[in-house]
């Protein structure tokens, strides 16, 4: 008799128990949530397939964020459409914090400056934190006669359509930062021939093997080129010289200030997120921003750590933007 | 001697307990997500790296590069026994090896397929050794106009995979042409065929597309047949007959030089080898009317070239920093987290991680071999699994297949869709692979053409003043006169032993 009615007791316990745990998971106040946060898997959105500079950046703060977090960061590549698909699908969903994503200045900025029909507006996403800086670097083939920035442009213009660059994509940092430059020399950015190539490693080859003039690309794609000398690097973008390479003199240095263009990364997520998820990423960045280890694996992809927190970064954005927006009609890009 | 003492350190590091452990994992998982379809080692890799970062460079290396080269193994084993390549570089290799099962010799094709990867491996682990500096300059002689010259041989192999009517096959090809150009143009930005819907502006994806023309259509043809009796062919044997290895010595020959060549070239990857290489042996055969219908020389060619492309791949990442093609991006990423930067220091800067990796390509395809063979018996049997089991084991795959390349749920339809386009195009005679290799070549075709152009600002002799290119346009022009030839001349005789030889 009392198995049985054991037997019989347990399912209605158990049934309670489930009850209340179900409730309990499912039915949490979102106060409650906010102490907690992140208490699931997040998903942190890579707008481009893996093996990028973005994706990298996006698995180092991935792994180190768990660690301090004990909440698994799921790195998830969108790739599509120059990055559109993935940031529309970080747009899309809850901005409850699980899930975000890893942006970059060409989804941030130069895309929504390009494509005025863009599904989405520069400043739609919640900006987080910056993250690091891309600095951009001019260069040309490794035996090149051209011995410094000046002598380039110099040429260039003298007969313009003589000469062709090449850029990773249709938009992006590689382009906007060869119009910076052509327009600060006084060449026009329309004569000179734009090679669309598809990544930055075939821009990289095409300049190399002599198939364009030249051409301006994040750091992380040039160094072991420039090491071998099978490309010349002929000036930064960045205020300072860079700790990779430092025999490559700053565009201040080379006589051209106005080429000025950085690529970044930061995290973003959907709009209006709240406010203890911005609190707690943009603590989180800062943290890990402090970790040596962090800093180091950082500086090794070509991508160092630069920081900004959610208002500057906006501030910034507006005005890179706003430049974009004026480079891409110079260009007869902006459609 | 200097290339010798290098391997022997090279193997005293690949030879640790713990590299050769990893080593083991690495290829064991590559062969895993060869044999799921549509599950790739790019994503493979990118799922691992996190897991690597703990492990020393070397080792987190050796186990990395294995999943590469491992799923080049596995991905020919779903192409023969359920006609689904798990990779782009297998669907050559589903061509014959397919055929192959359904006349029961499953197992002497699973069979060659391991032994041809192992030979054109190997062979292009020692090309990668002892050429890989000289080779490098190579990828830099490639530029826009020489790509197009390649990919335009490519095309023109349209015309042999195009099975009984040249007419059929050429409107297949313009079919895959045409989806290709579904998406955001390459060089202006506009949108195409893309009716505003953000998915589809990033384009078909051709994974979608194999998954849906030769799996679930098979899947289709199949159950409108009587199921019980589609695989009812007793297995002849499990390994290769002597006159199998007669068939195929040239072509494993040939596979591993001219996989190697092409593996070498960014952009051109392991799939485009296959392709190339099968219509090669096809074209030397003394009998092309077999290739398409159980040919066995077929399945060694397309598995030889796309293990030998790895080797090939190898060259440029390891020499230039240039990834040949997405999964090594991705191991080149691997690299770059790890703290090794790939170019032409790597080998004087740090020779230990560069010769143990090569090593450890040696081991690795050694444990590739033992573990599949083994397999082989195993693998054929499970073409005996009755098919009202298998068909739905077999759909679920190609959905986890197709949504796996991209994460997105819009490759799921267009698999589904294809499925049933790949269905109607059998029933009517249309053959499938050339929509499958006008896809993959037409976007880069259309870039490097327009990249050409606007390098020349618009003038087309440039295809002709450069001598790389000149070249491969003459190669690409008798191909398709050859082609064309064998077609003429044998059509009456070729037509009659196709058509009675013919299984469906």
């Amino acid at each position: 008799m009392r198995k049985k009615a054991g037997l019989i007791l347990f399912p209605k316990f158990f049934y309670f128990l489930l009850t209340v745990f179900l409730l309990v998971s499912l039915e949490l106040p979102p106060s409650g949530l906010a102490q907690e946060y992140p208490t699931k898997t997040i998903q942190l959105i890579v707008p481009f397939p893996p093996g990028g500079s973005t994706d990298l950046t996006g698995r180092f703060v991935a792994t180190y964020l768990s660690k301090k977090w004990g909440q698994t960061i799921s790195v998830v590549n969108k790739p599509g459409a120059g990055g559109t698909t993935g940031v529309m699908f970080a747009l899309r969903s809850k901005n409850d914090g699980y899930t975000m994503l890893m942006d970059v200045i060409s989804a941030g900025t130069l895309n929504p400056a390009i494509e005025g029909k863009l599904p989405y507006k520069w400043d739609e996403p919640t900006l987080v934190a910056r993250t690091n800086i891309s600095p951009l670097v001019f260069f040309v083939k490794g035996d090149s006669h051209w011995r410094n920035l000046r002598e380039v442009l110099e040429d260039v213009k003298k007969d313009p359509e003589k000469f062709t660059y090449g850029t990773s994509g249709l938009g992006g940092p590689s382009t906007f930062s060869i119009a910076q430059l052509l327009e600060a020399a006084g060449i026009d950015p329309t004569k000179v021939a734009r090679v669309v190539l598809q990544g930055g490693a075939p821009t990289v080859t095409n300049v190399a093997g002599g198939h364009v003039d030249f051409a301006s690309q994040n750091l992380s794609e040039v160094i072991s080129m420039i090491q071998a000398k099978k490309i010349k690097g002929l000036a930064v973008t960045t205020p300072q010289r860079v700790k990779q390479l430092p025999d490559i003199p700053t565009s201040k240095e080379a006589g051209y200030p106005a080429y000025k263009l950085v690529g970044w990364n930061g995290i973003a997520g959907p709009a209006n997120l709240p406010d203890y998820v911005i609190k707690k990423w943009d603590q989180g960045i800062r943290e890990i921003m402090n970790d040596p280890a962090f800093v180091e694996d950082m500086e090794r992809i070509g991508a160092p750590v630069s920081y900004m927190g959610p208002k500057d970064w906006k501030a910034v954005l507006e005005e890179e933007y706003k430049s974009a927006m004026k480079f891409a009609e110079k260009l007869g890009l902006r459609k | 001697m200097e290339v010798l003492q290098q391997l022997i350190l090279g193997f005293s590091v690949a030879l640790t307990p713990t590299n050769l452990f990893y080593c083991f994992v690495g290829v064991f998982i590559g062969t895993l997500i060869g044999v799921l379809p549509g599950f790739g080692p790019t994503a493979g890799i990118a799922i691992l790296i996190p897991v690597s970062l703990s492990l020393p460079p070397t080792t987190a290396l050796i186990m990395l590069a294995g999943i590469y080269y491992g799923s080049m193994y596995g991905g020919s084993t779903t192409a023969i026994l359920i006609n689904t390549p798990g990779e782009a570089a297998s669907i050559p290799t589903a061509l014959d090896g397919y055929k192959m099962a359904r006349q029961g010799r499953a197992g002497p094709a699973l069979g060659m397929a391991a032994i041809s990867s192992f030979i054109a491996g190997t062979f292009s682990i020692v090309g990668l050794m002892l050429l890989a500096p000289p080779l490098a300059s190579v990828a830099l002689a490639f530029g826009p106009p020489e790509y197009f010259s390649l990919m335009f041989l490519g095309l023109t192999m349209v015309a042999s995979l195009a099975g009984k009517s040249l007419i059929k096959g050429l409107l297949a090809g313009l079919f895959g042409i045409l989806l290709s150009t579904i998406g955001m143009d390459p060089i202006s930005g506009s949108e195409r065929f893309s009716y505003g819907n953000p998915d589809l502006l990033s384009g078909i994806d051709f994974i979608s597309v194999v998954v849906g023309l030769f799996a679930i259509s098979e899947i289709l043809i199949n159950a409108e047949e009587s199921m019980v009796g589609v695989y009812e062919t007793k297995l002849k044997g499990l390994f290769p007959t002597i006159q199998d290895w007669i068939d195929c010595k040239w072509a494993l020959v040939r596979s591993s030089i001219f996989g190697f060549l092409i593996g070498l070239l960014p952009g051109a990857s392991a799939s485009i080898a296959a392709f190339i290489c099968y219509d090669l042996e096809k074209k030397f055969s003394k009998h092309p009317e077999k290739f398409g219908e159980g040919a066995i020389e077929g399945v060694a060619a397309a598995e030889g070239a796309n293990n030998a492309a790895v080797g090939g791949g190898m060259v440029p990442l390891l020499t230039l920093g240039i990834p040949p093609s997405a999964p090594l991006a991705i191991l080149l990423g691997a690299l770059m987290i790890h703290g090794l930067r790939p170019g032409p220091l790597l080998f004087t800067q740090n020779p230990d991680f560069v010769w143990g990796l090569i090593a450890s390509m040696y081991i690795g395809n050694i444990m590739l071999l033992v573990l599949n063979l083994p397999l082989v018996g195993f693998w054929a049997s499970m073409i005996k699994i009755p098919y009202p089991i298998l068909a739905p084991i077999v759909l679920s795959l190609c959905v986890i297949g197709a949504y796996g390349a991209r994460n997105n749920m819009l490759d799921v339809w267009v698999a589904l869709i294809f499925g049933v386009i790949g269905f109607f195009m059998r029933k009517l005679d249309f053959p499938s692979a050339p929509v499958v290799l006008a896809l993959v070549l037409a976007p880069m075709v259309e870039n490097a053409l327009r990249q050409s152009l606007t390098i020349s600002r618009g003038n087309i002799l440039i295809f002709m003043m450069r001598p790389i290119s000149a070249v491969l346009l003459i190669l690409a022009a008798i191909s398709l006169f050859l082609s064309i030839y064998t077609r003429m001349k044998k059509s009456s005789k070729v037509q009659a032993l196709i058509e009675s030889s013919s299984t469906d």
